[in-house]
């Protein structure tokens, strides 16, 4: 198959694609390489690329390096930021069953401020007195007078 | 990069005794480059220290089919004179790529040049290497052997 017709920068990034896939984390690099993926040329530069590789891997390793790399970590284990901690699903979604509860809880709240302390009695007082006939009443009103 | 087996160890032990005297001081680096990055200055520093490669325009030939068969006739230690004697950052550039070890990005960070720089010194690398590959393993001999 023959090259197709690439742009500047696409050329670029088949020129320098790395010849493992799965190092191949940037998106405009996967789109160029996969538009050449099938041509003789790209086949010719992976094999080349593979050949190469594959030669360097057989470098013996002296024992001296082993050891050392065996001694211990030489790099510090990356530090969590807010935001990649934030960015966790898990804290995201405590996160949000917390602000549901906070936002029920300050409604009920409101709710209740806005309620008449003393509402349940005068409820009572006004059925009570719905219910009562004036003739009741007059030997109240015969105290009274 | 250096092409001699007994410096590229002395670098080594050098880097990592550093990182062991940082690692009991507790400053360990939080980059995982950081490493890389020193081996590379310390290699680049131990090169201009020694012989220098004469500079010298090399042939360019196209990548040939039969080249896997060609590069596996080669022992490694003739692969890492061929880089070693490359010019920086020529040199940075093939030592890392072909190591395996980095994505794109992470090979802009080491080698500290832009796509462009790094894609026209891979590509011309490649080309440099089979028209040396071509010189040390005349076609024919490469077919037969293939054959």
């Amino acid at each position: 198959m023959k090259m197709p017709r690439l742009s500047r920068r696409q050329r670029m990034f088949v020129q320098c694609a790395p010849f493992n896939e799965e190092r191949i984390r940037d998106r405009a690099m996967r789109a160029a390489v996969f538009r050449v993926h099938k041509t003789d040329e790209f086949a010719n530069q992976r094999e080349f690329d593979r050949a190469v590789a594959a030669l360097v891997q057989t470098v013996p390793i002296p024992e001296g390096v082993t050891a050392w790399l065996s001694k211990g970590i030489y790099v510090a284990a990356p530090k969590r930021t807010w935001k990649e901690a934030l960015q966790n699903p898990a804290v995201l979604a405590i996160g949000i069953a917390v602000s549901v509860i906070a936002a029920i809880f300050v409604m009920k709240l409101i709710e209740r401020m806005n309620e008449f302390p003393g509402g349940t009695t005068a409820r009572r007082l006004l059925t009570v007195a719905s219910s009562v006939h004036s003739l009741m009443l007059d030997p109240v009103g015969i105290i009274f007078l | 990069m250096l092409g001699d087996a007994g410096k590229a160890q002395e670098i080594f032990q050098a880097i990592m005794h550093d990182a062991a005297l940082r690692a009991a001081e507790g400053e360990l680096p939080n980059d995982r480059l950081s490493i890389f990055r020193d081996a590379r200055y310390r290699c680049l520093g131990a090169s201009e220290a020694g012989l220098q490669a004469e500079a010298i325009e090399l042939e360019e030939h196209e990548i040939d089919s039969s080249a896997p068969v060609q590069i596996a006739k080669l022992e490694p230690a003739q692969l890492a004179v061929w880089i070693s004697a490359a010019p920086d950052p020529q040199r940075t550039a093939l030592a890392l790529f072909y190591l395996d070890e980095f994505d794109h990005e992470e090979l802009l960070a080491l080698s500290e040049l832009k796509t462009a720089e790094l894609a026209n010194l891979i590509g011309n690398g490649r080309q440099e290497f089979q028209a040396w590959l071509n010189a040390t393993f005349p076609r024919e001999q490469a077919f037969e052997e293939q054959a």
